[in-house]
């Protein structure tokens, strides 16, 4: 046996363990999951096959769609408020200062905390009576808010508390693209006469598309699927007003104990998420 | 220096220590909240003052006090709950690391037919989320009677923390020079020698900033222990933690401690590497 062979085959042996645990956590899960969904399974008793049964059911009641436009507006508006503010706050914070490292560091910590913790920091905050955001806006004389208990206000309490969290990791993360970016190209831009806008235009934003590219696609991959965050705030009321994907599937397997018709919902879910991975695998292969 | 750049300088000194200014104040006032809540006497909060009124740390005292026997969340210390948490963390830790060096070395090193499609499955299953495999994961862990152990916690965190190391360590094996390992296959060295006598001891950073994604990402994962134990005596901190907010009679001041019990850990391990956090979680998104 030559060298090149017993490299491959050595090649292959190291990879044997990781394949195996994933088979038995991923691979083999969801072909049993892809299976279950074609069959009406309680928890407790036997499967019966129905066929498309649960697809049928998923795809004709409004609940999905309900539950999907309630995802999309919560990862769109929460995703672009992180973008869009991170990107302006990189950019009025990207220069020489004694306080950069102090900052970075501030900026990183909403990060660092687990999100269970937030969300029960937060769930404290909005709270209707105790909650020290109606204390501080009653004192200025204004009524007190239902943030998490009324429809109208449930939804974008949640996605402040995910702009929260994740803004400021955007925006350690621009900075460190913008900081990667040449200063000649600034330099001989200026010579030039090129504004500020012009600069930004032609020079900072295209330097930076790949960072928010990447950032944009792994955050919706991300917000998509959050689930301990909209739980433990809201549980996806009321009534339905934050029941996104995860809370349903969530709802059918654990509290309706409809595991079959939960199966079945998240293979259906499941395609808008391979599309954002493909995506984003491209970008990121493509960056390497 | 003129008029007109002195001005220009001006304007950019009030952008930069306002934008700043928010920023700071945006994440320190809710954590301040909860300090503050957390270290006064619970009957602070229906005075509704948010200015400490005096200084107390019974609320931690109280909190890993045992009340009753195992049983009720508020009644157990939390002391059981570090403890379940830790053990679960460290387990899977020390797997993901035996387990995604080997892997990420094959990938990063060694040449076979395939292994590009290998590297594409392991970032595929990096992006794959939870909330899909909730249920596919619970089926296949209840089969096997794994749920109600925190083995059965640790081995479906394997599948989403596994291929994130292992992705981290296939990028920091990358960076390492060749020409040690070179010299050491022209000495006689085997692979699996190269790989521990001397890629394993110069990448120790590299082994260290994975150690402490795969412990921190364990330590803040919610919906796993959420749906595979139920017994609180085996429930790690995050779910303990949620369990004290559905209480009627909720202590907040014993809430906002649990959560800073529950962040100290991570916090403190993430600053410790915040270089590679930005880096590591992006997918490699920010170079340099």
């Amino acid at each position: 046996m030559n060298l090149s062979t017993r490299y491959a085959l050595l090649g292959y042996a190291f990879l044997i363990p990781l394949f195996l645990i994933l088979g038995f956590v991923l691979f083999y899960p969801i072909g049993r999951a892809i299976w279950l969904s074609f069959y009406r399974k309680i928890v407790g008793s036997p499967a019966e096959f129905i066929g498309l049964g649960n697809y049928i059911e998923i795809l004709t009641k409004e609940y999905f769609y309900i539950c999907l436009k309630n995802t999309v507006v919560y990862t769109f508006s929460a995703v672009t408020l992180k973008a869009l503010i991170g990107l302006i706050v990189a950019l009025a914070l990207n220069r020489e200062s004694r306080y950069r490292g102090i900052l970075r560091t501030i900026a990183l910590i909403p990060w660092t905390i687990p999100t269970f913790v937030i969300a029960l920091l937060y769930y404290w905050l909005f709270h209707t009576k105790l909650g020290a955001i109606n204390i501080i806006l009653e004192s200025l004389g204004m009524q007190p808010v239902r943030w998490l208990t009324s429809p109208e206000w449930a939804m974008p309490s949640v996605i402040w508390v995910n702009f929260w969290r994740g803004m400021p990791f955007f925006a350690v993360t621009f900075l460190a693209g913008l900081q990667a970016i040449k200063l000649e190209l600034y330099e001989a831009a200026e010579i030039d006469g090129a504004g500020y806008l012009q600069k930004l235009r032609h020079i900072t934003l295209p330097g930076l598309k790949y960072v928010i590219l990447t950032m944009v696609l792994l955050s919706t991959i991300w917000t998509f699927g959050d689930f301990a965050l909209i739980w433990i705030l809201t549980a996806g009321g009321p009534g339905m007003a934050t029941t996104t994907l995860p809370i349903y599937i969530y709802n059918s397997a654990f509290s309706r104990l409809d595991i079959g018709y939960a199966s079945a919902l998240s293979i259906v879910t499941a395609p808008i998420f391979i599309l954002l991975m493909v995506m984003t695998i491209r970008i990121i292969l493509r960056g390497e | 220096m003129g008029l007109r750049s002195k001005s220009k300088k001006l304007i950019g000194d009030i952008v930069y220590y306002t934008v700043a200014l928010i920023i700071v104040s945006l994440v320190i006032l809710p954590l301040y909240f909860m300090f503050m809540q957390a270290f006064t006497p619970e009957t602070q909060i229906y005075h509704r003052n948010l200015i400490p009124e005096s200084f107390t740390l019974s609320n931690f005292v109280e909190l890993f006090r045992q009340i009753s026997k195992a049983g009720s969340v508020a009644g157990t210390s939390f002391f059981l709950y570090v403890r379940n948490s830790l053990f679960i963390s460290s387990l899977t830790t020390i797997i993901n690391l035996c387990v995604s060096t080997l892997a990420a070395y094959s990938l990063a090193r060694l040449r076979y037919r395939g292994k590009y499609l290998c590297s594409t499955i392991v970032l595929f299953t990096y992006l794959f989320p939870a909330v899909v495999l909730m249920v596919p994961i619970y089926i296949i862990l209840a089969s096997f009677s794994l749920t109600n152990t925190l083995e059965g916690v640790v081995i479906a965190l394997s599948a989403t923390s596994l291929p994130f190391t292992t992705w981290l360590l296939n990028g920091y094996f990358r960076t390492l020079p060749l020409d040690i390992e070179e010299s050491a296959l022209i000495d006689g060295c085997s692979q699996l020698g190269i790989l521990v006598r001397i890629v394993l001891p110069i990448s120790l950073p590299g082994l260290v900033v994975a150690a402490i994604f795969s412990f921190t990402q364990a330590w803040n994962n919610f919906l796993f222990a959420y749906i595979l134990i139920d017994r609180p005596p085996l429930l790690p901190l995050s779910v303990a933690s949620m369990r004290l907010i559905k209480f009627e009679y909720v202590e907040w001041s014993k809430l906002m401690a649990a959560g800073i019990v529950a962040a100290i850990v991570p916090v403190i391990l993430y600053m410790s590497i915040q270089r590679y956090v930005v880096k590591g979680l992006t997918a490699g998104a920010v170079k340099g």
